[in-house]
């Protein structure tokens, strides 16, 4: 089955969840900030097929640190 | 000893001749703050310079050595960092608008740590706003430029660090890493600098950008004063739980390891996409070295690494983001559009995304090591894949282009950061504008060991550290 590529954010969106923090985003970046999270969460998505369903996010943290088994 | 004579010294040798007094503290301190300021109109790479306070502290170290005391490896050494390392009730500028009149709470254990080690730090240094630019544009200090040639790139976000220790005006300086800052003005100034392994050094005092990305290492003349320096700060720190409790191997006694039998991985893929031909031929030349000096070279596959720089942007957008929030909506106006532009990103990141990243650490990084240290010891990659930009090529602003000239500089770089492993820039020639380029040595967890006695083999049998800016 094809998977749907992540659209993550429309110009409009962005901007929506910009102004629910409090930030106002000038629209004159929304477009090109948009596609930027577009492509760089579709990435992550793609990859996000490896990762197993126990993963926690957490255990990085004790590879990174040299303490896992 | 010439004042010349004295800034040609890497730091360790400038250590050893003070302590066999051939060299005075105050003498080398007086050269190099001399330096700093003839050489700041042109390179703009000090945001300030603390020269009173610097020759009292030079004048007690020279007292002291006269009594016996010498405090540790760097005794009487001047250093000049990043300007985002924290000094109690000084305000540390993080190349910002934002905290240039916020007195720091606390001291930086790194700071603390050079302190004691014995090195004078005579000023602080221009830096990326907040630490978020791989070029060295700064829109409020002003642009950091390149003593190999002003016209081009420092890289950043350590600019200053790059400019200074290159251009002889500082005899190492702190940089940060967190995306490539070390890495990046390292290669493109011609200096050695390790990014080490995550939680390797202390954050505490060090002005946060990405949490789970950021390290703290030294950009130096030498590999062996890279050794010297990280082993003076690294090691478990109360005030920073995140700080490995491992021990800290004697990094300057193993720099001599025989390099014979040393097995060095390289690879075609990733790092070696779109490569400029002469880059690659000094990469290769490099590696041909290696092989002259007895080590085993080996060709290894890595898997697909594209998603983990995807991995690696939603993770730093989204950690400072998160630092930067507040600000964000009471001080939008006093970023500049680039940094506001890509703190703006941050915010639009999808909270299962940023945890899916995360997740993708451990088995990117269990992936990475059987593909490449299960057949070596250490990687042996490009640093950057293009010749060295002009600072007008690369001032993109906030702009369409901004995220497009980010990702080209730190494509090599950041992938190290996501990992957490240590990555060792050095020196491996000029092109033929002049310009210096560099290899990366990526190794084991906490294994700095092996990359810094690879490094200093190399630099022994080359010398491409050795040539300076300065005429």
């Amino acid at each position: 089955m094809s998977r749907k590529p992540a659209t993550t954010q429309t110009p409009e969106s962005l901007t929506a969840m910009l102004a629910s923090v409090g930030v106002a985003l000038d629209p004159a970046r929304a477009e090109s900030a948009a596609a930027t999270l577009n492509a760089q969460v579709g990435g992550v998505t793609k990859a996000a097929a490896e990762i197993s369903f126990e993963t926690e996010p957490a255990t990085y943290l004790k590879v990174a640190a040299g303490e896992a088994s | 000893m010439k004042s010349g004579e004295i800034l040609d010294l890497s730091a360790v040798s400038l250590a050893r001749a003070i302590r066999a007094k051939k060299v005075t503290c105050t003498a080398a301190m007086e050269a190099v703050i001399a330096r700093a300021g003839h050489v700041q109109p042109a390179l703009n790479c000090f945001i300030r310079i603390d020269a009173e306070e610097a020759l009292a502290a030079a004048r007690l170290a020279d007292a002291e050595l006269e009594r016996g005391i010498v405090r540790g490896p760097l005794h009487g050494v001047p250093m000049a960092h990043k300007d985002m390392y924290y000094r109690e009730g000084v305000a540390s500028s993080c190349g910002s608008k934002i905290t240039t009149d916020r007195p720091a709470p606390v001291t930086a254990t790194a700071l603390k740590r050079l302190d004691t080690a014995g090195a004078i730090q005579f000023g602080v240094l221009n830096m990326a706003e907040f630490a978020y630019g791989p070029t060295g544009h700064n829109y409020h200090f002003g642009h950091c430029r390149n003593p190999w040639n002003p016209d081009h790139i420092t890289g950043g976000s350590s600019s200053g660090s790059g400019a200074a220790v290159a251009a002889r005006a500082s005899f190492a300086a702190l940089g940060s890493d967190t995306g490539g800052s070390i890495r990046a003005p390292a290669t493109f100034c011609g200096l050695s600098g390790i990014k080490p392994t995550w939680s390797r050094v202390s954050r505490h005092g060090a002005m946060p950008l990405s949490f789970s990305m950021d390290t703290v290492g030294p950009l130096a003349r030498t590999v062996e004063d890279c050794a010297v320096i990280l082993g003076a700060m690294a090691g478990a720190d109360p005030l920073d739980p995140t700080a490995s409790q491992l021990p800290v191997a004697d990094y300057q006694a193993r720099l001599s390891r025989p390099i014979k039998g040393l097995r060095i991985a390289t690879t075609r893929r990733y790092f070696h996409d779109n490569m400029d031909p002469e880059i690659e031929s000094l990469v290769y030349a490099s590696l041909e070295t290696y092989a002259r000096l007895g080590a085993d070279i080996v060709e290894v596959d890595l898997p697909d690494m594209d998603p983990w720089g995807n991995a690696a942007f939603i993770i730093i957008a989204a950690e400072a983001a998160a630092a930067h929030a507040n600000w964000l909506r009471t001080r939008p106006g006093d970023y500049s559009d680039q940094v506001r532009a890509r703190l703006e990103l941050g915010l639009g990141v999808p909270a299962a995304t940023y945890l899916e990243s995360l997740r993708l650490r451990g088995i990117a990084l269990q992936q990475f090591s059987q593909a490449v240290f299960s057949k070596a010891d250490v990687l042996h990659v490009p640093s950057v894949s293009f010749q060295t930009p002009t600072i007008a090529e690369t001032d993109v602003g906030g702009g369409d282009t901004m995220i497009k000239v980010m990702n080209t500089i730190t494509r090599l770089t950041r992938v190290g950061n996501f990992l957490g492993l240590p990555c060792l820039s050095v020196p491996a020639g000029f092109a033929k504008n002049g310009l210096p380029t560099a290899v990366q040595l990526i190794g084991r967890q906490f294994d700095e060991a092996t990359l810094f006695a690879a490094g200093h083999a190399y630099q022994l049998a080359t010398g491409w550290h050795l040539r300076s800016p300065i005429k």
